[in-house]
């Protein structure tokens, strides 16, 4: 199995760029990563990848981002999914800037090359298991879906197989599904009977062998108070930069936002024009 | 009445994806419905009513796009060596491209048939 991956990020600095470097240099032959660089709210971004236009990869959802004004609040699925399907891999990463690991990134990835699993990505939750997520409101699927079959995630670090990649892309052209997705990906994932693990954590979908391990999110128990990958807390520095602000060792952090303000759903990363 | 079909396909989004983008899907056409599953676990993947789409054949053998509202996507019934190759033997290329358009015609009656 070969491992390609896509580094997302909407801010350059030298910080971020010794952030990949450091991510590069660890994965080592492991995973063979591609810097983005979204520097628009849209869904082509600045990069060497050679990919399909996302407005024919993905129509349906690229109408409803231009609609929506922009990839921000659920809509970056129609900028990674045509830049995933470009890559040469049998196992497609994506990371943004934000992520970050407590130790040796070939630990991490290590763990996860012979797993066969075709979506991995962290805080997996059924509708039930939080019902007060926010992105519920705006989602929508097809009538061969129960609203009891949807799922939620959170995707700053996620792994697709090829498959799936060209599944979704194909079943995103029904407009009957919509909304955020972290909402559409692991649904579809999981009505199409493809593979779905979290990463970590202590969820629904974590494998036993993983269970309290990779990272701490939240559960359908809440927000657990020492939580390294989720909403918040917003940490400033990377863990290259200051190990020691990083309390549990093997283990991946989300934010991490170095010089970049925090997400809020008032400005949504909405990218700086000067 | 519209006529069942039911075939393996290679399907992608887009018009004219690359070959590495496609995936083997198994197509099916009811009186109502357009119906792909995945060949590997036959999970559904898409299913859509008859008349929400059009289709037309492309250019390539065996090739046609279904458009759902302005979503294109690229259905293909030509039989590929390992790795997306096509035939290199002459004959065996254009027996393929021959069950491919016999496929493409019987998909196209089929899906844009009406009920």
């Amino acid at each position: 199995m070969t491992a390609a991956g896509i580094f997302l990020t909407h801010r350059r600095s030298p910080r971020i760029r010794r952030h990949f470097r450091r991510l590069v240099e660890e994965s080592g032959s492991l995973v063979d990563w591609h810097f983005v660089y979204s520097h628009d709210t849209g869904a082509r971004p600045t990069t060497s990848l050679v990919a399909d236009d996302p407005a024919e990869v993905l129509a349906t959802r690229h109408a409803a981002m231009e609609r929506n004004g922009g990839v921000q609040g659920g809509y970056v699925d129609t900028l990674l999914l045509p830049l995933l399907r470009s890559l040469a891999a049998d196992q497609l990463w994506a990371i943004e800037y934000d992520v970050d690991y407590a130790g040796r990134w070939s630990d991490l990835f290590d763990q996860f090359a012979d797993n066969d699993a075709d979506l991995l990505t962290t805080t997996l939750l059924r509708r039930r298991d939080q019902e007060q997520w926010p992105w519920w409101a705006s989602a929508g699927s097809p009538s061969w879906v129960a609203e009891e079959q949807w799922l939620r995630s959170l995707n700053p670090l996620m792994r697709l197989s090829r498959p799936l990649v060209n599944a979704y892309c194909v079943a995103m052209a029904d407009p009957a599904w919509r909304g955020h997705y972290e909402f559409t990906l692991p649904t579809l994932a999981s009505v199409s009977g493809f593979v779905v693990e979290d990463l970590g954590g202590d969820g629904p979908f974590t494998p036993d062998a993983r269970r309290g391990r990779i990272y701490v999110g939240r559960t359908p128990a809440g927000r657990p108070d020492d939580q390294t990958f989720g909403f918040r807390p917003v940490r400033r520095r990377y863990f290259h930069e200051r190990p020691e602000a990083f309390p549990r060792a093997g283990l991946v952090y989300h934010p991490v936002k170095p010089g970049v303000p925090a997400w809020t759903r008032e400005t949504m990363n909405v990218r700086d024009t000067t | 009445m519209t006529a069942p079909f039911a075939a393996a396909a290679w399907v992608a989004s887009g018009q004219s994806p690359r070959a590495a983008a496609r995936q083997r899907y198994h197509l099916r056409v009811t009186p109502q419905r357009l119906q792909l599953r995945r060949t590997e676990t036959s999970g559904t993947v898409l299913d859509v009513a008859l008349g929400t789409f059009s289709a037309r054949a492309i250019g390539a053998a065996g090739a046609c796009v279904v458009d759902l509202q302005g979503a294109p996507l690229c259905i293909d019934f030509t039989e590929y060596d390992a790795g997306g190759a096509v035939a290199r033997a002459p004959l065996r290329r254009a027996a393929r491209a021959l069950r491919g358009r016999r496929a493409r015609r019987a998909f196209l009656s089929a899906a844009t048939s009406r009920p």
